[in-house]
């Protein structure tokens, strides 16, 4: 796999193949670079997509299975969940990893979706990281 | 802004207020976007006394939100006074149709709710805050410019009359703590 110095300033730096996914895009960039220049060119690396999931309503059976359920059909893995349920009111959290070109959109939609015919409420956002 | 208390907001005259029940998630009402409101409407003077008395009497309650006692409209008294986290304090006030103008400095604080008793939850909210509103009688517009723990509160009501609970901010997997009663 190529990869470019993050500036673009520096130069093109190459790297031992991997098995990683690509983005698309980055497939196409690295074949309109190679059409004008005859070499590889730079490519950008692939990041997973990390969210949050907020759910909170009435606590009824099959919250946690239709909603993870919506994230594992768009690919996406949950690596930290947890869950509360206090007085009638079901809360849960979940951590997720989605794939480099998951539609977060899509996904929100669906989850949207899901939540409104299980009668909660889901969000679903960047996850805030501090950086130190 | 340099911190430290601010003169309060004069509140308009208000009809004795009446503590109303508060309610709790998952009532439906705490989910409804509110609607904006004439502030000189007689029904919306007597919720912000109400609001008022309602957050009076619960100890340690610095905001109630018009959703808090289910009423979806974009109403809440807010009073900060004397709390230990306070800086800039505006006293006690209700705002009509709030809006915020500006908002910076994001940190994570850990903060609790009448409507959500048994839980508290890790937040990152603005600790620097400018929000528009109108006076509850008079409909005077007012902008304040607040900060610290007044500022964390006044996001909290802005997000009850959004129809939103903390617990659509939380900061993560690990970030809601369980509460052992809301005093």
């Amino acid at each position: 796999m190529l990869s470019a110095e993050p500036s673009g300033a520096g130069p093109v730096r190459a790297e031992p193949a991997t098995d990683g996914p690509r983005h698309p895009a980055d497939a196409a960039s690295a074949v309109d670079a190679g059409e004008r220049t005859g070499v590889p060119g730079p490519v950008q690396r692939s990041e997973p997509v990390v969210r949050l999931l907020r759910v909170h309503g009435a606590d009824r059976p099959g919250i946690v299975s239709a909603l993870t359920a919506v994230v594992a059909a768009a690919g996406g893995s949950i690596t930290d969940l947890t869950t509360r349920l206090r007085a009638g009111l079901y809360v849960l959290l979940a951590e997720l990893v989605l794939p480099a070109d998951a539609d977060a959109d899509q996904l929100t939609a669906k989850l949207r979706d899901e939540a409104d015919r299980l009668g909660v409420e889901a969000t679903l956002s960047h996850l805030d990281a501090d950086e130190l | 802004m340099t911190a430290g208390s601010q003169p309060g907001v004069v509140l308009p005259a208000l009809p004795p207020g009446r503590v109303r029940p508060v309610v709790r998630a998952p009532d439906p009402v705490l989910s409804q976007p509110g609607a904006q409101v004439d502030p000189a409407d007689p029904d919306v003077v007597q919720l912000a006394a109400d609001l008022l008395a309602t957050r009076r009497a619960h100890p340690g309650c610095v905001g109630v939100a018009a959703h808090q006692v289910g009423v979806p409209w974009r109403v809440f008294a807010v009073d900060v006074t004397d709390h230990p986290k306070t800086r800039t304090c505006h006293g006690p006030f209700v705002l009509c149709n709030p809006t915020v103008i500006e908002a910076s400095r994001r940190e994570r604080g850990r903060e609790g709710c009448l409507s959500v008793p048994d839980l508290t939850g890790d937040v990152r909210r603005a600790r620097r805050l400018v929000v528009t509103g109108t006076l509850p009688v008079t409909g005077a517009s007012i902008t304040l410019a607040t900060d610290a723990f007044e500022a964390v509160c006044l996001q909290h009501e802005l997000d009850h009359v959004e129809g939103l609970l903390f617990l659509d901010r939380v900061a993560g997997a690990h970030a809601l703590h369980a509460r052992q009663a809301y005093q």
